[in-house]
């Protein structure tokens, strides 16, 4: 395909004067939003739909080291035994009453509590935070970059069962229910 | 090879890919126009971009879309346009790629940005971009073809008849 070298520069040229168009209408247009989107806030705190405080996975972290808190997994069972932060319950939002025996005193005394599950999929763990904080739990975290957060941070992760939890139906469960090491995450860098 | 490329590069051809390629940006646009909150949150997902710098990009990129893509449809500034989408794809498909082998699964956030309504993060989706690609290539080298305003812009300010070979 035949073309010259100052017409791919005009073409360039265009594409600036477009960009700049662009971006004109985009500051302009956010500007004019009831709700402006904050240039630098992190969109995951602002589009949370639950009011609770949010943690990131490294103070998380940290907090799992001091291990004086206690984590929540929202995600689904199955999804939890293929890894989860370890020593953390299963707690997917619809599960809360009947976990609410074994689970009840600890929310109530003094520990940390932090929910998480996947930030790309928070609707879970909103749910998990609003049955927490209608319960009457208070003090709980958000974990707002996720159980991804935490295996970016390589920090420790479990595969298998919840020790806490009778093998529901159809699940196998592993040996003693105890909680397996698992691989070094994927996404760890 | 080079009859696809002969084929592609056609004004007919062109004036066919510049419609299709500005319409679907178009149409990726709308939403994420409107919703800049959840765009953002859907960007951060990949985990490519500085924290900083992910809603600047979720504010800019989907006005970018739109202008690019209205300018491919009237045929205006056509190369430009062209350039600007095809850049696009390209980020596009370097952050698909990455999530892909990085094994994370999102939403890709392409056309929709509620959770759960995206199509899923896939090689279909690299495949699309990159057919989108080469797409734009003819539109970069050659301009809109048949039909785009820039060739009547050029004819009136040099007093020539219309067509896209009269001004150059």
């Amino acid at each position: 395909m035949p073309h010259d070298g100052n017409g791919l520069r005009r073409a360039i040229g265009e594409g600036a004067l477009l960009l700049a168009l662009s971006a004109v209408a985009a500051f302009g247009s956010n500007a004019l939003r009831k709700e402006p989107l904050p240039l630098l806030a992190d969109a995951r705190v602002l589009a949370l739909e639950v009011d609770m405080p949010v943690i990131y996975a490294r103070e998380a972290a940290a907090a799992f080291d001091a291990g004086d808190h206690i984590f929540l997994d929202a995600r689904e069972y199955e999804t939890y035994r293929m890894g989860h932060i370890g020593g953390a319950f299963s707690v997917p939002a619809e599960d809360f009453g009947s976990r609410y025996e074994t689970l009840g005193p600890l929310l109530a005394g003094e520990t940390g509590v932090i929910v998480y599950g996947w930030a790309s999929a928070p609707a879970a763990t909103e749910r998990l935070a609003k049955t927490l904080l209608s319960a009457g739990v208070t003090g709980a975290r958000f974990l707002i970059d996720g159980y991804e957060g935490w295996l970016r941070l390589g920090a420790t992760a479990e595969k298998g069962d919840d020790p806490t939890i009778e093998a529901p139906e159809g699940i196998e469960a592993t040996d003693d229910g105890a909680a397996e090491e698992a691989a070094p995450p994927e996404e760890a860098s | 090879m080079r009859a696809a490329a002969a084929l592609l590069a056609h004004p007919h051809a062109r004036l066919v890919l510049r419609i299709v390629l500005g319409v679907v940006f178009i149409v990726a646009s709308l939403d994420k126009t409107r919703h800049p909150l959840e765009f953002a949150r859907a960007v951060s997902y990949y985990h490519v971009l500085p924290d900083e710098t992910i809603n600047v990009f979720a504010l800019v990129v989907p006005w970018v879309e739109l202008v690019a893509g209205v300018a491919l449809v009237v045929g205006v500034a056509s190369r430009g346009a062209a350039v600007l989408v095809g850049g696009l794809l390209v980020v596009f498909a370097i952050a698909l790629v990455s999530s892909i082998v990085r094994g994370i699964d999102i939403s890709c956030g392409c056309f929709s940005t509620t959770p759960g309504e995206g199509h899923k993060v896939g090689y279909d989706l690299v495949v699309r971009d990159i057919l989108m690609i080469v797409a734009a290539v003819p539109l970069v080298l050659r301009g809109g073809g048949t039909l785009a305003l820039d060739d009547r812009l050029r004819a009136r300010r040099s007093g020539a008849p219309g067509g896209e070979r009269s001004a150059s």
